[in-house]
C-alpha cells in the first residue's frame, strides 16, 4: 500500500506540479492558491466526509479504501512545483524543438533532474503512508487488508500484560521501523541533497 | 534550406507591444544578425519563428510553408540557447542524438550524422562526457552539434557565446562563421554584440523599441546609418554627436556649433537648400578625428579629459564644453591628461541627422562612393 501510494504520489504530483509550474493556462494561479489552502485544513477534518463517500462508494475492506484518499498529496506538489521552477526554459524550449510533448518532457527531462525532490517527496510519502494508523482503523475491517501499524495496534489493544507479550510488541515494532529505515539509507543521498540545496539556491 | 519570412509580424505581451510590424525576407542560405539593446525585442523574433512564442498576428513563413500557428516540432528548425540547454543527465553523444532518436531516424543514420558534426567541430573526444565535465566551449560545440545533426531548414541563434570569456569568444564565433558556411543552412543570429553583429552577418538587422531601423550589409549599416540610434548603436566606441545649424556660406553650407564652425563646401550629399538654416545633430565616428597640430578652422578643442590605451589605439576622452568627444588614435599620438587638445575631423565621413533623428544625406552606396582614409604612401 505504501508503495502504491509513493507511486501515485511521484507520477500525478510531478504531473500537477509540472502544469501549475510550466503551463500556462487559465485559473493556474487561482488551482496554485487551491493547493495552499489545502494544506491549512487538518486531515482529522476531513476524515469523517472521506470515510462517508468511500462508505457510499462502497469500498469499505478493499485497497481503494486505503489508497485513493492518498493519491494526490499538496505537499508534494508545492516541493515538486519549486523545484520545477528553477529548471531553465531553455531546456524545455529545447526540448520542445527537440520534438518532445509535455508528458514526455516531464518525465524524460525534468525527472532525471529532480531526482533530490522526487526522493524527498517519496520518502515522506512513504513514511506517512507505512506509519498510518486512525485511516486504516476506519476503512479495514478484514485482517487480510490491515496494515502493519493497524495489526500492532489491534495486538497491542487484545494482548495482555506481560514481559512476554511486550517484547513481541517490541519485536513488532521492530519489523514495523525497517523498511522505513531502509528506504532512508537508501535515498538518503538524494535526501540530504535536496535539504542542503533548499538553503543554496538563490 | 529554405527562405525565411516575416510580414507585419506583431507580439503583444499583455498591453506592451515588443515587436511592431516586424517585415523581413532572409535568403536561402543566408546569415542574418538581429542586433539591439535589451529588450528591443529581437529573441522574440526568434522565439516566433521557433514557434516558442505565439505570434499576435501576422504571418511567419519557412519557404513556401506558413508555420504562424505549427508547433515547434513541425517547423524544422533548430535553436542554440545562449545557456546552451543540454540535458544534464545525458552524454554529449546522447544530446546530440536525442532529437534523431525522437524523431525515428534510422540508427546507421544517426551514428553517420553524429560522426559527421563531431568531426566538423572536433568533439570527438568529448562524445562520451557528460555536460558538467566539460568545459563551456566544449558545451557550446556539443550544442551547436545537436542543432546541426537535425539538418534543419533554418539554424537559430540566441546569444550564443555570451557566457564565453573573451578568447572562446573569438575562437567560437570562427568556428559558428566556420560552420554556417561549409552547411550553407539559413541562419538567424541574435546578439547585443558588436563584433559578432559586425562579423559574422551577411546582413544586420538593427532593432530598436520593437521596430526594425536598419537592414543592409554590416559595413553599409556602419558607414552609413539611416538614423541617430543606429549611428549611435553601431560602433565602439559609439559615434560623437554635435548639435549646431547649418547655414549657407559663399560657396556650399556650414555646420555651426558653440564649439565648432565647419565649412562643408565639399560634402555633396547634403542638400544645400533644403538644410540651409536647419537644426541639425553632426555625428562623427571616432577612428574619424585625429588630433591637431594646432587649433584652427574646422578643429575643436577641448581638454584631454582621460587616455585610454589600448595598445595600437588610445581612445582619447576629450571635453568640449559640457560634451565629451571620444577620438580613437593612433597611440603614439595620445596626449598628456589634462592638458588642451586640438581634434581635427575628417570632413569626407560626416554624419547629418534632422530633428527627427533620420538622416539627411543622400543615400548612396558608401562602397563605391565614399572615399575612405587614404592610403599610406609606400616611399
Amino acid at each position: 500500500m505504501g508503495s502504491r501510494i509513493t507511486f501515485s504520489v511521484l507520477v500525478f504530483g510531478s504531473a500537477a506540479a509540472y502544469a501549475l509550474a510550466r503551463l500556462s493556462f487559465p485559473g493556474r494561479g487561482f488551482l496554485n492558491a487551491v493547493t495552499i489552502a489545502v494544506l491549512l485544513v487538518p486531515a482529522q477534518l476531513t476524515l469523517i466526509p472521506t470515510y462517508t463517500l468511500i462508505v457510499q462508494l462502497g469500498w469499505v475492506d478493499s485497497y481503494a479504501a486505503l489508497i485513493a484518499p492518498y493519491v494526490f498529496n499538496a505537499t508534494a506538489i508545492l516541493i515538486l512545483r519549486q523545484f520545477f521552477l528553477q529548471v531553465p526554459r531553455s531546456l524545455m524550449d529545447s526540448a520542445r524543438l527537440d520534438g518532445m510533448g509535455e508528458l514526455r518532457i516531464l518525465y524524460t527531462v525534468f525527472w532525471p533532474l529532480a531526482k533530490a525532490p522526487l526522493a524527498t517527496v517519496g520518502i515522506l510519502t512513504f513514511m506517512g503512508a507505512w506509519n498510518e494508523v486512525l485511516w486504516p482503523l476506519l476503512v479495514v475491517r478484514d485482517e487480510q487488508l490491515m496494515t502493519l501499524p493497524q495489526l500492532l495496534t489491534v495486538f497491542s489493544l487484545g494482548g495482555g500484560a506481560g514481559p512476554r507479550a511486550l517484547a513481541t510488541k517490541l519485536a513488532a515494532a521492530m519489523v514495523l521501523v525497517v523498511p522505513v529505515v531502509a528506504a532512508f539509507a537508501f535515498l538518503q543521498r538524494y535526501f540530504i541533497e535536496s535539504m542542503a540545496s533548499t538553503g543554496t539556491k538563490g | 534550406m529554405a527562405n525565411v519570412t516575416f510580414e507585419h509580424v506583431r507580439k503583444d505581451f499583455g498591453t506592451t507591444t515588443v515587436v511592431q510590424d516586424f517585415n523581413l525576407q532572409v535568403s536561402d542560405g543566408e546569415l542574418v544578425v538581429l542586433v539591439g539593446g535589451s529588450g528591443c525585442g529581437k529573441s522574440t523574433i526568434l522565439r516566433m519563428l521557433a514557434g516558442l512564442e505565439s505570434v499576435t498576428s501576422g504571418t511567419v513563413r519557412i519557404g513556401e510553408r506558413d508555420v504562424t500557428h505549427l508547433p515547434p516540432r513541425e517547423r524544422d528548425v533548430a535553436m542554440v540557447f545562449q545557456d546552451y540547454a543540454l540535458y544534464p543527465h545525458l552524454t554529449a553523444r546522447q544530446n546530440i542524438s536525442l532529437g534523431l532518436r525522437l524523431r525515428k531516424v534510422p540508427k546507421p543514420e544517426i551514428a553517420r550524422r553524429v560522426s559527421w558534426a563531431a568531426g566538423i567541430l572536433e568533439l570527438e573526444p568529448f562524445l562520451d562526457r557528460k555536460p558538467k565535465q566539460m568545459s563551456g566551449g566544449q558545451r557550446q560545440r556539443i550544442a551547436m552539434g545537436r542543432a546541426m545533426v537535425r539538418e534543419p531548414a533554418v539554424f537559430l541563434f540566441d546569444e550564443p557565446l555570451s557566457n564565453l570569456d573573451a578568447h572562446l569568444r573569438g575562437q567560437m564565433r570562427h568556428e559558428i562563421a566556420r560552420m554556417q558556411r561549409r552547411v550553407g543552412t539559413t541562419t538567424l543570429y541574435v546578439t547585443h554584440d558588436q563584433v559578432e553583429a559586425m562579423t559574422l552577418g551577411d546582413r544586420l538587422v538593427v532593432l530598436e523599441g520593437g521596430r526594425i531601423q536598419q537592414v543592409g550589409a554590416p559595413v553599409d549599416v556602419y558607414r552609413a546609418p539611416t538614423n541617430l540610434f543606429v549611428a549611435g548603436f553601431i560602433g565602439t566606441p559609439p559615434m560623437n554627436f554635435l548639435e549646431g545649424g547649418l547655414e549657407r556660406e559663399r560657396d556650399g553650407l556650414a555646420f555651426v556649433s558653440d564649439s565648432l564652425r565647419l565649412s562643408l563646401s565639399a560634402e555633396q550629399r547634403l542638400d544645400t537648400t533644403a538644410h540651409s538654416g536647419q537644426e541639425v545633430t553632426l555625428g562623427v565616428r571616432p577612428e574619424d578625428l585625429a588630433c591637431a597640430d594646432m587649433p584652427g578652422p574646422g578643429t575643436i578643442t577641448g581638454h584631454l579629459a582621460l587616455a585610454e590605451v589600448l595598445g595600437a589605439t588610445t581612445h582619447l576622452h576629450v571635453e568640449v564644453g559640457d560634451r565629451r568627444l571620444i577620438a580613437a588614435v593612433p597611440s603614439e599620438s595620445s596626449g598628456v591628461e589634462g592638458d588642451a587638445i586640438s581634434l581635427s575631423i575628417d570632413r569626407r565621413r560626416l554624419h547629418f541627422f534632422g530633428a527627427d533623428g533620420s538622416s539627411l544625406l543622400r543615400r548612396h552606396d558608401p562602397r563605391t562612393d565614399d572615399p575612405g582614409p587614404a592610403p599610406a604612401s609606400h616611399a
